[in-house]
């Protein structure tokens, strides 16, 4: 539910679905207020034009109440910086034990993490792996793994 | 001297292309870290065997490529606004022919709101595959430009673009019997030169979600006047399709072509009708028929820009044909794919086509009939299997063209795929 949520509180914000998104977004913000999270932080996320690691992990843990699992090979102080495509989708694949591809187990890089994601139908669009997330994108992104969750496709 | 004289040009040509080369990465660099990379190769390996005593044959394929884009406004997953830098290249292997081919150097350009308007400005120039409405009169790629200007109702397209800076090796643009030999000589590097263009008008979905599509093509064959076997021609499509009822498409094509020396119009036509299962019954149920005329009183025979083949094991060319096709396509699972399809082939004019064990006297027009059964595994996003089996049945006796003794043919193909 959540996920459908958050898809529909993503997309842009075009005057025709306003109305639903606005809908939408009340539901994610009751629906995180349920489980006594921060509604703040998804409506801070929603204008970040650039998420760092902290705030990848951050929306993971409040919106799916799974304790987000960064790789170990993110140092400390790399916590504020910002997060591409690619690292955001090996934080989910770990986070949510998402199977991987052949290289993604061989050699554990991003730009493999973010491919096998795209392949699932996850990331949508031209894919580019060192790019930066948006919060919309990083919300989109999540949406979706989550519905593919409770869809038990994952 | 004259060899002296060549080689000292291309040794200053090779300078030039090596600084220019230089200066453009010094140059590039910053502005390469401004914009987003995506990189990947491709090893394919596949074998195809005729399952008669002769060997399979096997080749293989490394693709690389590389795209950049900068976004210039709107959401960075579907911006509004962008330019992108596409590059692929190929190193091809068979048993008797290797090459390396740059397949695509493409710069694109999107531009929304033209005018103040919904409308949607596209443009790319450089070398990238070009498909005709019906795809039956070219589907290659050409060192060119296009522009593409759409609205909600109205879309317009021009692109042109030449072929002779394409390796001999590789083009499909064959349409006379001397861009056939010249495939031959080993001494031409690069193919053909034809100047291409296309032109086209479509109302998408202008009336009960039904596109329509108007499309000139034209080609001029670049030799000498004087030459023989020159083939200058142009092409007319008028193309309509949507949805029936849901689930439920329908496309009809119709081409037109005209020849220079040709007062004689020679056509192709497809119409084809499918119906899919939607999300919850991932299959697909089609039915095609094709045809392309062929010397008669009324046709000439139908030549397109890029010679490709009917059938799997059949290979004839797209000319003096009718074809009837049956196909079912099934995902069972999110990793498979498996299809079929039946194909009855006909001649489309009272001449018989140029085959081996071909009866000249013969009154029917049945070709003969394929059978093809196709599976696709992709386990994982970066490693994918295809077999291919195919048969070819020929119509034999007093029920086709082919005298009694021509045997069935059958044609097994395995692929193998890594991304990198």
């Amino acid at each position: 539910m959540i996920g459908f949520a958050i898809l529909a509180a993503s997309t842009k914000l075009t005057r025709r679905y306003l109305a639903v998104v606005l809908c939408a977004l009340l539901s994610v913000m009751v629906a995180v207020e349920a489980h006594g999270q921060s509604p703040e932080l998804i409506d801070a996320l929603l204008e970040t034009d650039y998420m760092t690691h902290r705030d990848a992990a951050a929306l993971i843990a409040v919106v799916s109440a799974v304790p987000a699992r960064p790789s170990s090979r993110i140092r400390d102080d790399a916590a504020d910086q910002p997060i591409t495509v690619g690292q955001y989708s090996r934080l989910l694949m770990r986070t949510f034990n998402i199977p991987g591809g052949v290289l993604f187990r061989l050699t554990g890089l991003p730009r493999y993490a973010a491919r096998d994601l795209a392949f699932r139908g996850i990331i949508q669009g031209d894919l580019y792996p060192g790019a930066s997330v948006s919060g919309q994108h990083a919300l989109r992104i999540l949406g979706r793994v989550l519905e593919l969750r409770e869809r038990g496709a994952l | 001297m004259a060899t002296i004289r060549v080689s000292k040009r291309n040794g200053w040509v090779r300078v030039v292309a090596a600084l220019s080369g230089a200066l453009t990465i010094v140059l590039g660099l910053p502005v390469l870290h401004a914009v987003d990379t995506s990189w990947g190769l491709a090893l394919d390996g596949n074998a195809v065997t005729a399952l008669e005593d002769a060997p399979p044959e096997a080749g293989g394929a490394v693709t690389g490529w590389l795209r950049s884009r900068v976004v210039l406004s709107g959401d960075p997953v579907a911006p509004r606004r962008f330019l992108d830098l596409a590059l692929q290249g190929r190193f091809q292997y068979t048993s008797d022919l290797q090459f390396l081919d740059l397949e695509t150097l493409r710069l694109r350009g999107q531009w929304d709101a033209i005018a103040g308007t919904d409308g949607v400005l596209r443009t790319q120039t450089g070398r990238f595959r070009v498909v005709d409405r019906s795809s039956a009169v070219l589907d290659h790629p050409l060192d060119g430009a296009g522009v593409d200007l759409s609205w909600r109702s109205l879309r317009v397209s021009a692109t042109a673009g030449y072929s002779g800076w394409l390796l001999n090796a590789v083009s499909r643009v064959r349409m006379t019997d001397q861009d056939v030999l010249d495939q031959q000589n080993e001494d031409l590097h690069f193919a053909p030169g034809r100047i291409i263009g296309i032109a086209r008008i479509s109302l998408p979905e202008f009336m009960r979600r039904q596109t329509f599509d108007l499309e000139l093509t034209g080609q001029r064959d670049l030799r000498d006047a004087a030459a023989a076997d020159r083939l200058d021609t142009g092409y007319l499509t008028i193309a309509l399709t949507g949805p029936v009822v849901p689930r439920v498409y329908y496309d009809v094509v119709v081409t037109a072509m005209a020849a220079a020396d040709e007062m004689t119009p020679a056509a192709h036509a497809r119409g084809s009708f499918w119906i899919t299962g939607g999300a919850a019954v991932p299959m697909r149920v089609s039915a095609s028929v094709g045809w392309a005329s062929g010397r008669s009183a009324v046709t000439a025979p139908f030549v397109p820009i890029t010679r490709d083949a009917v059938g799997s094991i059949l290979l004839l060319p797209v000319q003096n044909v009718v074809q009837g096709q049956l196909a079912l396509s099934v995902r069972p699972a999110s990793f498979l794919q498996v299809s079929t399809d039946a194909t009855v082939f006909l001649i489309g004019s009272s001449r018989l086509p140029d085959l081996a064990g071909v009866n000249p006297a013969a009154e029917s027009g049945l070709i003969g009939a394929e059978l093809t059964g196709r599976m696709a595994i992709r386990p994982t996003s970066d490693l994918g299997v295809g077999v291919t089996a195919a048969s070819f049945f020929p119509a034999t006796g007093s029920w086709g063209i082919f005298n009694e003794g021509v045997t069935n043919q059958a044609r097994l193909g395995v692929e193998v795929s890594l991304g990198l």
